[in-house]
């Protein structure tokens, strides 16, 4: 499996006449786009706002952060199972507008999370700020219920990226990138010499907001399962999660995980990445020790001497996590997990919620529950009251001036832990 | 299934599994304290006590399922004794305050769900 | 932080007297008996006191800090008062600490000595969690006081006794100097030379999470050392050994780390820092009664355990268990010693000898009492 991927950068995003790309700037009209996301009768109001990097701007409350593309060679489409076929993808070659975003915004439950500040110390956080954002307001019916919402704004913030996506089709990428991943007995054949490496690759799979797809089925129903790094690389995996804003996985994240970018890096030189083991965290004790034993198995098949663990959330995760590290170091393989810490404000407090010897070298996006103070914003998108219902949020967290006291949790992507950021802890 | 019983503080647990065993108890901390007796006394957890990405404290419903076993299940024990440790981590930082109805709404329905997705498997 | 405490100062300046009109560092030293100068163990009763300027290791500390910093009152509290009245000698001295409102506390330094650091962990808890007032102290690592009390100060790592002082106060220094420079905030345990605080902090890393995981899968890989960024906590786990199947066949012995002791001490157990175990015999001895028997401990309030010892080495009920036919024998010796800041190394070296005198003694169980 090859995939080609053409990085179109995008410095600027304005609303024109035409959809198109020229000079780095993606233009968007308006109406077009409106038409096409606006069809289910279930939607009231939509609204779009542009947002770039520095502005005196505050998105809230955030439920998904998607990256515009579009296939232009190969089988398969963007987003399968939802709005491509179950075609597989990952070969192939695939356009991508490089610095833009689709932030999707709406009030799916009372106490809805995640903030994007894009200026100021709260965007130094959320990596989201970096990037040129269309920003999706969307308002439905007064009946729909939480799950029903989830999916239409799901929906709609894939059917935006799509769309943008196909003005990337015959555009000349500023980069082409490729990336290989061959079947493992040739793989293995290749470097003989060099040690296996694989990546574990956890999905948050709990229920209702919980969720993440894999071809548009639901994780929660999967058993752990291999696939190639670039069918990831080329959006087989989106998120339906939109609890605990620090650490869900957003699509965008998803489609630029950096493990698999990182590994790719080495991959010949100093080890053979041989390959991705997707597996969930369930809610039952059962399915945990199910999908960890499935997920160890699946390693000692593909021959792995070392793999990278990553997890998604906190809590009930830590259980899976510790289950994975547990039963991949007994097979001898040797573990780095990557997680986020709920450590206190105070940082004096057990970080997991669970712990093993085994789980020796571990890598940390950060302790969540520190907290940080947001200046007041110019211009607020969505609803800048659901600050003090925030998860991390507490009375009085947001002030007259329209500064907020908050957890870092409550910042879109801040501990993410596919170590998508630089945000660390040390011990003081 | 009919050995199953849920600790639960939850109207909707109530509501809607009316064929199991429901143990309902007035708040959270007695959700989690119950469980923990109950896994004293041989029983041991089916889900997660920390099961869903909202924080303790923060969702004010919670409803764990167990089973009767045989002997004392450690691995219970020890994931019940961290839950309710990170419980009272995460209330020290939670400032008690009144909910809407819709917000209380809102987070039955979410432990709802976590329990439906646990025992739909 | 130290930019608002500044700010609250200014507001709190009203009624309280004192030369400092410029921007120094105002300091609060808190000492022992000892230290504070007022006398030895027989002074070790008294209550809480505020003296003016610093006393005894305050006024080099005082010297050292020349225009930056002043230590304006210390503190003086008898350890056997801290420890046996906590609750009266946490409050006095908040108060005291709330009317000098000072910018920094330095505790100490303390040394091995138990109830001091116990004292000096204390005191910062006080300062920090409910005033907000940073603390220095020093401690030796295995004084209990740090890993008590470690989150509440910034401890530099002293040696074992006072002989360490001229080292523990230029330590101690340096941090109240950087302290003054960084504006209140100090970087990590290696930058500053403090001991570890247990503290999460989140930083900014120069390379992304990925890539600070994939260098670490390296290292692993190739047997090299690597830093994990979260230590997991760490167990000491003993595998429980099988169940005793026949109770009324067993002998069973009694051993404490809580001090209990034959009146008078007679091999003179230290209250902290224990040098050393005591074997002593119950040959006939039904109860521990208040004439005969008393605890060496002093890192607990010992009013309960010298009235009745049983409290703590129940020789009464195990007895009644001898008696009832529930246990086969109570073996005739007990073993003690003092728990209080007593080295891992030397506690494991005592359980090793008197385990080995058990074994010899054909005894099946024992009963572990601490306090």
């Amino acid at each position: 499996m090859q995939l080609e991927l053409g990085k179109i950068k995008i410095e600027d995003i304005q609303f024109a006449a035409e959809t198109k790309v020229f000079d780095s700037t993606l233009f968007i009209n308006q109406e077009e786009l409106l038409e096409i996301i606006g069809e289910d009768s279930r939607i009231t109001n939509i609204n779009l706002d542009i947002v770039h990097p520095g502005d005196s701007v505050r998105i809230i409350p955030v439920k998904d952060v998607i990256e515009p593309r579009v296939k232009v060679k190969g089988p398969g489409g963007v987003f399968p199972g939802f709005i491509s076929s179950e075609e597989m993808v990952g070969s192939g070659r695939t356009h991508v507008l490089k610095g833009a975003a689709v932030v999707t915004t709406g009030e799916i439950v009372g106490f809805q999370e995640g903030i994007i500040d894009m200026s100021g110390p709260g965007a130094e956080y959320t990596p989201f700020s970096r990037f040129h954002n269309l920003v999706v307001d969307c308002d439905v019916k007064e009946n729909i219920k939480q799950h029903e919402h989830e999916e239409i704004l799901r929906m709609v913030g894939l059917k935006t990226a799509s769309y943008l996506g196909k003005a990337a089709k015959d555009v000349e990428p500023d980069e082409l990138e490729t990336y290989e991943h061959k079947p493992f007995v040739e793989a293995a054949a290749d470097y003989p010499s060099l040690p296996k490496v694989g990546y574990v690759y956890m999905l948050q799979s709990q229920g209702l907001l919980h969720d993440t797809y894999v071809y548009g089925v639901d994780a929660k129903e999967i058993l752990p399962t291999l696939m190639s790094p670039t069918e990831i690389m080329d959006g087989a995996i989106l998120s339906g999660n939109c609890v605990s804003a620090c650490d869900k996985n957003a699509t965008y994240v998803h489609q630029n995980n950096p493990v698999i970018e990182e590994l790719y890096k080495y991959h010949g030189e100093k080890y053979n990445f041989m390959g991705v083991i997707i597996t969930n965290e369930n809610v039952t004790l059962a399915d945990k020790e199910r999908s960890s034993n499935f997920t160890a198995k699946l390693a000692e098949m593909l021959g792995l001497d070392a793999a990278v663990v990553s997890e998604e959330g906190f809590g009930n995760p830590d259980a899976d996590l510790i289950m994975n590290s547990k039963k991949l170091a007994a097979k001898g393989i040797k573990t780095v997990l990557i997680t986020d810490e709920y450590a206190g404000r105070d940082g004096a407090s057990q970080s997991l919620a669970d712990a093993d010897p085994s789980a020796d070298a571990v890598v940390t996006a950060g302790n969540a529950n520190e907290v940080i103070t947001l200046p007041p914003m110019e211009k607020v998108i969505g609803h800048q009251n659901f600050a003090d219902v925030i998860a991390g949020g507490f009375d009085g967290s947001l002030e007259a001036d329209g500064s907020i006291s908050v957890e870092i949790q409550a910042i879109t992507g801040s501990t993410n832990e596919l170590g998508f950021n630089n945000l660390t802890a040390r011990i003081y | 299934m009919k050995d199953l019983v849920i600790i639960t503080n939850n109207p909707k647990i109530k509501e809607k599994f009316e064929e199991l065993k429901i143990d309902f108890v007035d708040n959270l901390s007695d959700v989690y304290s119950k469980s923990r007796d109950l896994v004293h006394q041989d029983w041991k957890l089916m889900s997660h006590p920390l099961a869903g990405s909202v924080k303790p404290a923060q969702n004010p419903y919670r409803s764990i399922i167990l089973a009767p076993t045989k002997k004392l299940d450690f691995y219970s024990l020890n994931t019940i004794e961290n839950a309710i440790q990170k419980l009272n981590q995460f209330k020290k930082d939670h400032k008690k305050r009144e909910y809407s109805q819709k917000i209380k709404e809102d987070y039955q329905v979410i432990d709802l769900t976590l329990i439906n997705s646990a025992l739909k498997n | 932080m130290l930019e608002g405490k500044k700010t609250a100062i200014l507001g709190d300046r009203d009624g309280i007297p004192g030369p400092d009109m410029s921007n120094k560092l105002k300091i609060v030293h808190y000492l022992n008996q000892f230290f504070g100068q007022i006398g030895g163990e027989d002074k070790a009763g008294i209550p809480p006191r505020r003296e003016d300027g610093p006393i005894g290791p305050g006024a080099a500390l005082n010297n050292s800090l020349g225009e930056d910093a002043e230590i304006v009152n210390t503190i003086i509290c008898g350890d056997t008062f801290f420890n046996e009245n906590l609750e009266e000698s946490k409050s006095e001295i908040k108060k005291m600490l709330k009317a000098i409102n000072p910018d920094l506390l330095i505790a100490g330094p303390a040394f091995n000595a138990g109830r001091y650091g116990v004292a000096c962990g204390t005191v910062a808890e006080i300062a920090k969690t409910e005033l907000g007032i940073d603390v220095v102290s020093g401690i030796y690592p295995e004084n209990p006081g740090y890993e008590m009390f470690k989150q509440y100060a910034y401890f530099v790592e002293t040696s074992d006794s006072a002989a360490g002082m001229r080292s523990a106060i230029p330590d101690m220094i340096k941090i109240v100097k950087s302290y003054i420079d960084k504006n209140g905030e100090l970087g990590s345990p290696e930058e500053e030379g403090y001991m570890p605080r247990g503290i999460r902090k989140n930083i900014f890393a120069e390379e992304r999470g990925a890539a600070r995981a994939i260098k670490m899968m390296l290292k692993k890989l190739e047997g090299e050392d690597f830093e994990t960024e979260y230590p997991m906590p760490v167990f000491d786990r003993v595998d429980p050994v099988d169940p005793i199947k026949d109770m009324p066949k067993t002998k069973v012995a009694l051993v404490t780390s809580g001090g209990i002791v034959p009146k008078g001490n007679p091999d003179h157990i230290e209250s902290s820092s224990a040098s050393k175990y005591g074997e002593y015999s119950l040959e006939g001895v039904m109860d521990l009664d208040e004439e005969n028997y008393e605890t060496a401990h002093g890192g607990y309030d010992p009013v309960c355990a010298n009235k009745d010892a049983d409290r703590v080495l129940p020789v009464d009920v195990m007895r009644d268990l001898e008696k009832e036919g529930v246990i086969g024998e109570l073996h005739n010796k007990f073993y003690t010693t003092v728990g209080n800041g007593t080295s891992v190394a030397n506690a494991k070296a005592y359980a090793q000898e008197i385990a080995e005198n058990l074994l010899a003694d054909g005894v099946q169980a024992v009963i572990l009492t601490s306090t």
